[in-house]
């Protein structure tokens, strides 16, 4: 069983494994949190992508709603779509992390 | 609905004026939509505010961060901030391209997006405050839109 980060997001636990997290925080996609403004500032983050995994275009900016995405889908299909920016982020800030281990 | 409190920063050109950078026609100028554009550059002018370190570094710095806003797009909402000015613009990553930032996409716009294009300068401001990176790579962000506030 992976050890998981999980970030309470208005009330939706979105999931990454741990792993992932720190190789994320290593890039600088994601902070410590060592203080308070940085556990606020990955929560901005990982809602920000909660959202934006759901936008397949421009003109669904301001259509999707975080309450949508969390009245329509499950933690699970969020948090898979989380890891999916993530990895793609960590890649293009020179990181690596093999999501398939 | 949040209108203006700087009618000295509007600037007459033409068949359109410029509220902070956003062209507003005057053809289909509708003052809901004016409002909203405004109403998102308090939002953003709040919440830089609150983040400190940025506020330190941008003395000093020109800091430049980039936020992305579709799940498979190379398309990013890039952001500049200086002592006086915040400028916006969308950038293509794949070409390095920045394209000019229209009202329509802006008002757009959710609060998220704003808060996490903060959240991104705050993370640069602390890359440039220790030392890690000293400018970004974005080249050439001049054209994008001046947002004349005080922050």
């Amino acid at each position: 069983m992976k050890e998981m980060k999980v970030f309470d997001i208005d009330g939706i636990k979105v999931s990454i494994p741990m792993d992932m997290y720190k190789e994320a925080c290593r890039v600088f996609v994601l902070e410590e949190e060592t203080s308070e403004e940085e556990i606020r500032g990955n929560y901005t983050h990982i809602k920000h992508l909660v959202i934006v995994n759901y936008r397949k275009s421009l003109d669904d900016i301001g259509k999707i709603t975080f309450e949508y995405i969390k009245n329509n889908h499950t933690e699970k299909e969020i948090s898979e779509g989380v890891q999916k920016l993530l990895v793609d982020d960590i890649e293009l800030n020179g990181g690596n992390y093999d999501s398939t281990k | 609905m949040i209108l203006p409190n700087n009618t000295s920063i509007l600037r007459n050109i033409k068949d359109s004026f410029y509220y902070n950078g956003i062209e507003i026609s005057k053809e289909n100028f509708s003052i809901e939509e004016f409002a909203l554009v405004c109403s998102k550059i308090n939002d953003f002018k709040h919440q830089l505010r609150q983040e400190t370190c940025l506020m330190n570094v941008r003395q000093k710095s020109v800091i430049i961060s980039a936020t992305r806003l579709l799940s498979n797009d190379n398309i990013r909402l890039l952001c500049k901030i200086n002592r006086k000015n915040v400028y916006f613009g969308l950038y293509n990553i794949s070409n390095n391209k920045i394209i000019p930032f229209i009202k329509e996409i802006f008002k757009s716009l959710i609060d998220d997006d704003m808060y996490n294009i903060a959240f991104e300068l705050n993370k640069t401001s602390k890359l440039i405050s220790k030392g890690i990176i000293q400018i970004t790579t974005i080249k050439n962000p001049t054209v994008l839109y001046t947002f004349g506030i005080n922050i």
